[in-house]
This record gives structure tokens, C-alpha cells and sequence, in this order.
């Protein structure tokens, strides 16, 4: 029950609060059309899990080894099942219109990530796009492995027959991403889309996943039958594989070179999207670019520089020029920029192999602690992005040490400091990286 | 005769803006421009200045001109400022960002700050610490200062000497241009934006007139001056600026960098609230590429519209690529390529815009129907309209087109054009088109 409780814990209000926020808008699928096997799987449609008596029982059950009700939570309070209202809702709508879509519920350039993608396996008479992101959306075509999942005597490889693994961080990763970032390959983000109207992607793996909100719970039989997923191991991978593959979009968006102008969507939104009065630009020793230039969105990379700082340090050292040399070939031309993205792709698929297996124990997680609020402290989350990250990365690795019962190493008032740190979120235009950043001198100056 | 060209409302604004946009020298063909001259010694505002000259507290009674020019310039011309801005709170964020030691000894501030000339050309009484002074914008004293006291001198003899010539649009357009706008020369760039610099904004015959005048277009004037027609020089310093815009961007397009200078688009474009999605700001027709700032371009399609209507259909047609085509950084240059070949060919026609005397209004309703073909109105277009209109306006009035009621009629109908400025950011073009509309219906009655 100890992961239960790590659950319970996590979700703290303030970060529930924030981060539902968040991921109203953000609803979910995924891109598997290359992750399944052959055999013909087919989409079956939310209602063939959700029946009372397979996963829509009306409470938890209390002698299955999974809760029985995961229907439930996803349709009263999981967005994904919003998803396709929503593309008919006043924001579609304005979107739609503005981009002269004839129905944001049938365009592909929506229902692409609103709608579970089918990526041209069958969809059987069940199949119901009007469910938005359902249960097949993550876990894959149910037609083969409806019956042996549901066999107490089967010896069938479920993978094998459809079902996808979100258990396993790099996959769950994979699949958050294509449409949370849009890394997908149908799943493309564009800021002519935001402009339209379409709220900016905000994702952070670890996080996203508990205010889904979580339909399962990690007990003993669930350790027994899946490898445990640890809150923090999964951020880490969520940073990295961010981070990779969000610069690979850079590096392959085609028209980047023919364009007046880059595809924005890779910069990071406020540092254009500001009032004129206020300047925000500030000194930061990750960007060696001046006042006056939009700055690419190196959030991800952010993080990743200071996990390394603890599980790969010279990796980390590296990481921290290439930044600095993103930045400058981003204001120099193309190929520099692909040169350089390169450099710091090897880096990280490097650094992903080798935090695979890797276990973080407190010391390790309090060392992150203080390199990311010690990063805070020297003005690194100077852009909106970053500050959110920065932010979602510190409550989840307090709620961590505070799950394994570790609240010792950290300041008595963490909560508060928490929850101030939430509020200078709260609103975009009023952000002040100054204010963060004194509250992170602050923090890290408390940490053991 | 004594004129106050720009109306109260005028005024205004624009001496909001003035404060914040102090100005020297520098541009496009050099060599013309004052600070250019290597040779001759720049003798500072007290010898210009002085009670006995320029900085005369009382009439002389046979000058053709004011005398009082430097108390003019010290008490009322916010160029007089412009090196104590540099040491203002704002100055001290602004170099702070872009990791210069002091403002006041920055070349990159005070070529435009001061009358920034090499030391060796420094005269005993020249100090950089005045500002944009005198010799700013009419050249090194030491060049024509016995000839201009001469009891036979005249404005060619002067001209001739070294002073430059600041009557001649074209002159003060590239003039004022090289510090007022950023463009290829003066380097200025948006840079200068991010790190707090305040807006370049600028419009030939207002700014002129905001300065404010140190001499009266009087008679005398004219007789000495043979000045070219104030509708003239307004279409002159349209057509410099959109010069020097495309020759800008071009440079900076063709040099590969994957961002085009951001000084050249509407500030407010990017720079909106994306905190309410369903009050997002559609610049243009096309969703979420900034537009380059069109607004001179708009004003030199509407002076086509009067002289060569053929022409003005080629220019609509490149201006319309500009904020069409950013997908293609190949359409973006011929676009501006044209553009320059055909505002040069407009310039040859300008003549006939001088020989016809076309009235002001009859440019005014050009302007007008030019602006609704380039909807909807950005910012900055705005903002270049009602300054225009406004110079129209008062041009008619001088050339006694109109009486001082019409005029005083328009005038109220162009506030409202103005008050519709007052916030950027909250600038809504349905509400300014409007009171566009009923400006025209004033110009309607007052033809």
C-alpha cells in the first residue's frame, strides 16, 4: 500500500489544482500503428471494456488484482474522455473557423489526437469516435486480447496480440508525447494552430499521469504482475525523451529553411507573447543570445541538465555547452542548427540507455533537488516553460522523498514554499522570473 | 506666417512619443549627411547659440530668421535631451541588457544621442554632452559659419559651404530616417527592443512639425528657400522610409539568419496575451505569422493612386505578397525587389504630384481608400494614417483650400482616429475604421 499512499500523497491540491489546469486541454491518443503486431487487431470501442461487470463495476473492487472501475474515473473525471467534445466546443469551433475547417469533429488535423487513432487497423461496429482518447486510445486494439486478457488460465503474450504497455516509462513516454508534444507522425503541432486558438502543449510525464487521474493503484499483486514504474525514474525518462525528441521535430520541420520564419511552435510562447512594458528577457548562462530574439523552448533540456548533474555528471557538462550552442545556431542558420542537434542527440540517447534500469535513491533524489533549485537560484527558469517544468519537477521529486517517508531532509514549510511557487504560475502575463527566482534561492539554500 | 501645423490632439501624442525618441544622424547614401563630413570642425552649441546669434532672447530687425533657434531647441526640442536620457533609469536597464559599460560613452547610443562626430573634429567649445544639437542635422559650423554671416550670403552659397540641407525633403527624410527608423545603416535593431528600448516611430512632416519648428515658412522663407510643397515632402518621407525598409530586410532575408529582423514588423503582433485564447489578435488574413510593418508602404500606394494608377496596382500586388508569402523567403525578396524598382519609378512621377498641386484631401481620401485595401489596419498603419490625414488636413488649410471651420471640423473627426491609438495593445480596427468613416464623410463635405 505504500505506492497507494504515494499516490494519495502526490496529489497534494495545489498541484492537482495547477496541473488539472493544465491538462483540460490537453487530451490525449497516441501513434502505434508501428508498435503492433500483425494478426489483424481492431478497435472495439470503449464500451466493450466499460461494462459493469468487466472495468465499469460501480466501485472498487476488493478481490481483483486491478480496481474493476477504470471506466469510471476516466469518463467523470479524466479529460481524455473530453477530448472529442471538445473539438465541437467554443474554442473548436473558433479554431475551426479560423483555420476554415468544414468540422473540426471529422478533420483528421483534430480528431488525430482528439479521437483514439485507428492508424488504419479495423474498427469494429462498437467503435465510437464520439468517445474521444478511450481506453484503446493508450491500450491499444482489444479485439485479440479482449478474451485472454480477461482468461485467469491464459498463457498469452497480450504485447503480442495488441495491447500497448504503459506500464513500461519509455513507451508510456512514446505515446503521451506524439500528442503532447506532437511527435507523432500524424500529429504534427503548428503554430499557425495556436494562433487560431489552440492552448499551447504543456506535458510533463510523471505528472501528467497522476492527475489523469491514475485508474490503478500500485499494490502488491500489480508488483507482482508488471515492473513498478518509480514516480521519479519516469520523470527522468519523460525529460530526456521530451527533450530528444522534441529536437528532432526542430531538426526535421521541412519548411524551417524556405520560410521567413521558423515554425514557432519550438519557441517558447512568452518569450513573444509579453506586454512590450514589461522586458523579460534577463542574463541566463544556458543562453549566451541577447535581448530581443525568441528563444527555442529548452525546458526539457533544462531538466535534463540537472538530473545529469547527479546520474551522468560529465554528460551533464556537455549537455550545458550544447545548450549554449543550440541557442547561438539558432540564430545562425539551418545546418548549424541540425549540427548541434545532432551533437546533443547522441548525447542523450546515450544517457537514456544508461538511466534504463537505473533506481534513484534519496540521497540522489535530494542532490536533484538541490541542482534544480539551484539552477532556479542562478536565473536558469528566466522563461515560462521552464518555471512550469521546474516547478511540476520539484513538487514531484518532494512528494517523492516525503512518500518514502524522507520528509527529514526537507525544510519544515515546504508546502507553503510549494504552494507560492504554484501561485507565481498562476498567471502567465503576470510572471515574474525574478520573484521565482529569489523563492528558489530561498528553497535550495534550505535543502540538507 | 506663423504655423501650427499639427492639431492639439496631434500633439498630444505625439510629444509622448518624442520624449521617448531622441534623435541624431546617420543613413542611406552617406557622405550627404551632416555627421558625414570628415573634414570640418564642429564648433558645439555655444557658438551657434550664443545671445548674440542663434540664442537671441529678442527679435533682430532685419534677420530673415528667428534667432531664438537655441532657446527654441533648449526649452521645447526633445532632441536638446537626448544624452541626459542616457543616463535615465531606462538607459541604465537598457545597456545593462546588452552588457554595455555605460550609455553615455556607448558608440552604439551615442550615434544617435549626440552629435557624434570623431574627436579631431571636436571644436574648443563642442561638447557630445548637448545632446543632438545644431550641427546634428545642419552640419559642421566650421564649414559655413564666416560664409553664413556674410552680408551677400545666401541659402545656395551656405548650401554650397557645408550646411546641410534640411529644407530638401529628401534630405532632412534621410536625415531624420537615420536615426528614427531602423534600417541597414544605423544598425538599429530589435535587439535594442528586447533589451527596453523604447518604439521608433516616425513620420516625416509631423515629427517636423512636433520638433517643434525653429523658423516660419513666411514668406521670406519661401523666397529664400523655394521650399518643395508640404504634401510634397510628406510623400517623400513615405517613400524614403519604404526605401530603406526593403533595402533593410532585404539584406537581412538573403543573409540566411533563420529570423527576419523583428524591428521590422507590428510590435503587437507577437507581443499580445495568450492568457485568453478566445481573445487571440488575427494580424492578417493568415494565422500566426507577424506582418512586416506595411505602413509607409500603404501611404506610398496611396500616393501611386494619385499619379500612376497602374503603377499602384503593382505595388498592391507586392505589398499583399509581403503578408501573404512568408512561407517563401523567395517571394519575400522579389516581392521587396519590385517594391524598390517601383517606388523608384513612383519617385519620377512625383514631380507631377508637385506641378498639379494636388490637394491635400484629394491624397487623404487615397490614403483612405488605400487602407481599407490592405484590411484589417494594423497598428502601425493606424498610426501612420492619422498622422498623414492629419498633415493633409492642415496643408489644405495653409494653401487656404479649406477655412478654418471646415478645417476645425475635420480636426474633431480626426480625434476620434487618435483616441483609437491610445493603446496598443488594445487597438481595435472595427472602432478606428469607423472613425476613418466618418472623417471621410467630413472631407466629402468639406470639398
Amino acid at each position: 500500500m505504500l505506492c497507494e499512499n504515494l499516490v494519495q500523497n502526490k496529489m497534494t491540491d495545489t498541484t492537482l489544482k495547477f496541473a488539472v489546469s493544465f491538462s483540460f486541454f490537453f487530451l490525449s491518443s497516441l501513434t502505434m500503428a508501428s508498435e503492433h503486431l500483425a494478426g489483424e487487431p481492431a478497435f472495439i470501442g470503449a464500451m466493450s471494456c466499460g461494462t459493469s461487470t468487466c472495468h465499469g463495476a460501480r466501485s472498487e473492487s476488493s478481490v481483483s488484482n486491478i480496481l474493476r472501475n477504470e471506466f469510471n474515473p476516466w469518463y467523470e473525471n479524466d479529460p481524455h474522455s473530453q477530448s472529442y467534445k471538445a473539438l465541437s466546443g467554443p474554442l473548436g469551433n473558433q479554431i475551426g473557423q479560423n483555420l476554415g475547417l468544414e468540422d473540426t469533429s471529422s478533420d483528421p488535423l483534430c480528431t488525430n489526437c482528439h479521437v483514439t487513432p485507428t492508424n488504419g487497423h479495423k474498427v469494429s461496429e462498437n467503435f465510437d469516435p464520439s468517445e474521444g482518447v478511450s481506453c484503446e486510445g493508450c491500450h491499444g486494439p482489444a479485439s485479440l486480447w479482449l478474451k485472454p486478457h480477461s482468461d485467469p488460465n491464459t498463457n498469452a503474450n497480450l504485447l503480442e496480440l495488441g495491447m500497448y504497455p504503459t506500464e513500461i516509462p519509455d513507451r508510456r513516454a512514446n505515446l503521451c508525447l506524439s500528442c503532447h508534444l506532437g511527435s507523432g507522425e500524424d500529429q504534427i503541432v503548428t503554430h499557425k494552430m495556436m494562433a487560431a486558438g489552440h492552448p499551447r502543449l504543456v506535458f510533463e510525464l510523471s505528472t501528467f499521469s497522476l492527475i489523469q487521474p491514475a485508474h490503478y493503484k500500485v499494490d502488491a499483486d500489480y508488483r507482482s504482475r508488471k515492473p513498478e514504474a518509480e514516480e521519479v525514474h519516469v520523470w527522468a525518462i519523460g525529460q530526456i525523451m521530451a527533450a530528444r525528441q522534441f529536437l528532432d521535430l526542430v531538426k526535421n520541420h521541412d519548411s524551417v529553411e524556405n520560410s521567413l520564419f521558423p515554425e514557432f511552435t519550438f519557441y517558447e510562447c512568452h518569450t513573444c507573447h509579453h506586454s512590450v512594458d514589461t522586458i523579460r528577457w534577463q542574463t541566463r548562462r544556458s543562453n549566451p543570445l541577447g535581448p530581443g530574439r525568441p528563444r527555442l523552448n529548452d525546458s526539457t533540456i533544462l531538466m535534463s541538465i540537472s538530473l545529469l548533474k547527479i546520474v551522468a555528471p560529465e554528460s551533464s557538462e556537455k549537455l550545458a555547452a550544447l545548450i549554449r550552442q543550440l541557442h547561438t545556431s539558432s540564430a545562425a542558420n539551418v545546418r548549424n542548427l541540425e549540427e548541434t542537434i545532432e551533437q546533443i542527440d547522441e548525447l542523450l540517447a546515450g544517457v537514456e540507455q544508461s538511466i534504463g534500469n537505473f533506481n534513484f535513491n534519496p540521497d540522489q533524489v535530494v542532490n536533484i533537488l538541490k541542482e534544480l533549485t539551484g539552477a532556479g537560484k542562478d536565473g536558469e527558469y528566466s522563461d515560462f516553460s521552464s518555471a512550469e517544468q521546474a516547478v511540476m519537477a520539484v513538487a514531484l521529486l518532494v512528494d517523492n522523498l516525503k512518500a518514502n517517508g524522507n520528509s527529514a531532509m526537507l525544510p519544515d514549510n515546504i508546502d507553503s514554499k510549494l504552494e507560492d511557487f504554484y501561485k507565481m504560475l498562476e498567471n502567465e502575463d503576470s510572471f515574474r522570473p525574478r520573484r521565482l527566482q529569489n523563492k528558489m534561492k530561498n528553497l535550495t539554500g534550505s535543502i540538507e | 506666417m506663423k504655423r501650427y501645423p499639427a492639431r492639439t490632439s496631434i500633439y498630444r501624442l505625439a510629444s509622448l512619443w518624442v520624449t521617448l525618441m531622441i534623435s541624431s544622424l546617420c543613413l542611406g547614401t552617406e557622405g550627404d549627411l551632416p555627421h558625414k563630413n570628415k573634414t570640418d570642425k564642429f564648433l558645439g552649441i555655444e557658438t551657434c547659440g550664443s545671445s548674440t546669434c542663434h540664442g537671441s532672447p529678442e527679435p533682430w530687425r532685419n534677420a530673415t530668421v528667428l534667432m531664438k533657434e537655441r532657446l527654441i531647441w533648449e526649452h521645447s526640442d526633445p532632441h536638446s535631451d537626448s544624452f541626459e536620457s542616457l543616463k535615465s533609469p531606462r538607459a541604465k536597464a537598457i545597456t545593462k541588457n546588452l552588457n554595455l559599460k555605460n550609455a553615455t560613452e556607448a558608440p552604439q547610443c551615442l550615434t544617435c544621442h549626440t552629435t557624434y562626430i570623431p574627436e579631431e573634429q571636436r571644436g574648443e567649445k563642442f561638447s557630445l554632452t548637448s545632446g543632438v544639437t545644431c550641427e546634428s542635422c545642419h552640419g559642421p559650423g566650421g564649414a559655413f559659419l564666416s560664409t553664413h554671416i556674410q552680408p551677400d550670403s545666401n541659402h545656395i552659397k551656405n548650401v554650397e559651404a557645408g550646411l546641410y540641407p534640411t529644407d530638401s525633403p529628401i534630405h532632412r527624410a534621410k536625415l531624420c530616417l537615420s536615426c528614427h527608423q531602423a534600417n541597414a545603416v544605423n544598425k538599429f535593431s530589435h535587439r535594442y527592443y528586447g533589451a527596453g528600448h523604447p518604439r521608433l516611430r516616425f513620420e516625416l512632416e509631423t515629427y517636423t512639425a512636433i520638433q517643434p519648428y525653429h523658423f516660419n515658412r513666411d514668406a521670406d522663407y519661401k523666397r529664400r528657400k523655394n521650399p518643395a510643397s508640404q504634401v510634397y515632402a510628406w510623400a517623400k518621407g513615405q517613400m524614403i522610409s519604404s526605401l530603406n525598409l526593403s533595402e533593410s530586410l532585404l539584406t537581412n532575408v538573403k543573409s540566411g539568419d533563420l529570423l527576419p529582423e523583428l524591428a521590422h514588423f507590428e510590435c503587437s503582433d507577437c507581443h499580445q496575451s495568450i492568457a485568453d485564447l478566445s481573445k487571440i489578435r488575427r494580424p492578417n488574413k493568415y494565422f500566426g505569422t507577424p506582418s512586416i510593418n506595411i505602413s509607409n508602404l500603404i501611404m506610398v500606394h496611396a500616393i501611386a493612386s494619385s499619379t500612376d494608377p497602374s503603377l499602384a496596382k503593382k505595388i498592391k500586388w507586392n505589398i499583399s505578397t509581403l503578408l501573404r508569402e512568408t512561407h517563401s523567403r523567395s517571394s519575400i525578396v522579389s516581392a521587396l525587389s519590385n517594391l524598390t524598382k517601383q517606388i523608384r519609378i513612383l519617385d519620377t512621377s512625383l514631380e507631377k504630384l508637385e506641378a498639379r498641386r494636388v490637394p491635400g484631401l484629394t491624397l487623404a481620401k487615397n490614403v483612405i481608400s488605400s487602407i481599407k485595401q490592405f484590411s484589417p489596419t494594423s497598428y502601425y498603419t493606424a498610426e501612420m494614417t492619422a498622422m498623414s490625414l492629419s498633415n493633409l488636413v492642415v496643408i489644405d488649410f495653409e494653401d487656404k483650400r479649406i477655412d478654418s471651420e471646415k478645417r476645425a471640423e475635420l480636426e474633431q473627426k480626426l480625434d476620434r482616429l487618435f483616441e483609437n491609438l491610445g493603446n496598443e495593445s488594445n487597438f481595435n480596427h472595427r472602432n478606428y475604421l469607423r472613425a476613418v468613416n466618418a472623417f471621410a464623410t467630413g472631407i466629402e463635405n468639406a470639398l
